[in-house]
């Protein structure tokens, strides 16, 4: 997954399937090439602190696997809060931005509902996970059958989704103080 | 480009490329039942190029020989026909499936690396299913999207008027082809495996991997590409200017009994795969 979803990417440290990591210092934490995999972006408001998970899959079909911390959309939201925790974050007030979750497509060659949904189904388990652990979810580019590449840079709080056809774009600035131009 | 027909579209690529035939002869040979190591060992030594390639993965990590092989002999003894078949695949199409694609916006050689994840795909959904070969669905797998190569630099013009009719959501991009070409990159890979004389399971994979239920005799190589596919693109693999704009086939899904939680069981089965499974690749680059 290098090819056209890297060039550009600069120096941001790249955040692999099933992965979680805080940002240093400046740094930029970005994912490459998202299909069906989700992005979970977060920010302490008091600390200042980034983070950023690759979920993969929405839940775990078998519980007692242990796995990468954030290889299940069901747990990489409190697996990267734990992560950001232990470098000194209040985890409770984490406000989140949620890129990726494209699928193949499912139009009138197809049954819909019935066929696997799986972008849909990683989205869906986030949004329940910053639901259930009181987080603000304050943007989110998901859904379509396009790839996607998001960096955040841990200064700024600024999310940025480059793809094929679109470029890049701001997506938002996930610290308050900046300025906000969230595209939810 | 409406009315260009296949033979002259092949015709006017320059630099097509060519599968080597010692890769043909090795399929062939391994699929007669009267192989012997002799004999699969001298279809590959016909090409000296792949005869060193095969020697030098054979010798990698990835395949953790407990002493070094000096003869493409011993290799095949050592590792047996169906592992060195796949093997020399992966030697011979590299020179091929290395080249980056600029009207499919598939830069470096994210061609390559997205061939080895359809091949793994599909190779974990045969072995799954239980349905056909894996071996076998490895192959056409890494080889199922060769017709990109030849279309890639006749799409150039037409990509706008393609792309217009995708992003709308009116078309999957290979049905867009069809439209506005008359042919997909399918057709015309499956018109140079012909030309190559592959098996026709290659060539029905080359045809149909967008479109399974078209298969004339339905195939279970065909479904497991397909579905290899959708698993690799789900994962980021091969995400070019297409990105995940193509159907997948419930008809595909049904033959091999393959539900909403049974395709997350394959994703989960598919990811342990790959990362046990890529290095392959990687390692051919190299070699």
């Amino acid at each position: 997954m290098i090819g056209w979803l890297t060039s550009g990417a600069g120096s941001a440290r790249t955040v692999g399937m099933g992965e979680v990591a805080v940002a240093r210092t400046k740094e930029r934490l970005q994912c490459i090439g998202l299909g069906s995999c989700l992005a979970i972006l977060a920010l302490d408001p008091e600390s200042g602190r980034v983070g950023l998970a690759h979920a993969v899959l929405p839940r775990p079909l078998d519980p007692n696997e242990t796995t990468a911390p954030a290889k299940y959309a069901s747990l990489a939201l409190r697996n990267l809060a734990a992560a950001m925790a232990e470098e000194g974050s209040d985890s409770m007030k984490l406000l989140i931005a949620l890129v990726g979750g494209a699928q193949l497509l499912t139009g009138a060659m197809t049954r819909g509902a019935a066929l696997p949904q799986l972008g849909a189904r990683n989205v869906e388990e986030a949004r329940l996970q910053v639901k259930a652990l009181g987080f603000t979810l304050v943007a989110e580019d998901v859904g379509g059958s396009v790839g996607r590449t998001v960096t955040i840079d841990g200064e700024s709080g600024k999310v940025t989704v480059r793809t094929t056809l679109g470029g890049s774009q701001v997506l938002c600035h996930l610290r308050p103080e900046a300025e906000v131009s969230c595209a939810a | 480009m409406r009315g260009v027909t296949l033979d002259s579209l092949l015709g006017s690529v320059p630099d097509l490329p060519a599968l080597p035939s010692a890769v043909t002869q090795v399929l062939k040979e391994t699929a007669s039942g009267s192989a012997t190591a002799g004999s699969v060992a001298n279809a590959i030594l016909a090409d000296p190029g792949i005869s060193a390639r095969v020697l030098r993965l054979a010798n990698s990590a990835y395949y953790g020989l407990s002493r070094e092989v000096a003869r493409v002999q011993d290799a095949v003894v050592v590792l047996g026909f169906r592992t060195v078949r796949s093997l020399v695949l992966v030697a011979g199409t590299y020179p091929l499936l290395r080249r980056p694609l600029e009207s499919y916006r598939l830069d470096g050689e994210e061609l390559w690396r997205y061939a080895g994840a359809v091949a793994i795909g599909a190779q974990t959904v045969a072995a799954q299913s239980g349905a056909c070969d894996p071996d076998e669905a490895f192959g056409c797998g890494l080889l199922h999207d060769i017709g990109r190569i030849a279309l890639d630099e006749s799409l150039g013009d037409r990509l706008p008027i393609i792309l217009r009719m995708t992003s709308d959501g009116l078309a999957s991009f290979d049905e867009a082809e069809r439209v506005h070409l008359g042919f997909d990159h399918g057709e015309v890979g499956a018109h140079m495996a012909r030309d190559w004389n592959l098996p026709a399971a290659y060539v029905a994979a080359m045809q149909y991997h967008h479109r399974p239920e078209e298969t004339p005799a339905h195939s279970p190589i065909v479904d497991s590409v397909h579905i290899g596919m959708a698993l690799a693109l789900a994962m980021g693999h091969g995400l070019g200017i297409d990105g995940l704009g193509h159907r997948l086939s419930p008809d595909a899904l049904d033959r091999l009994r393959v539900d909403g939680v049974g395709f997350e069981r394959l994703a989960a089965e598919y990811t342990h795969a790959y990362a046990k499974h890529s290095n392959l690749f990687e390692l051919a680059a190299a070699a």
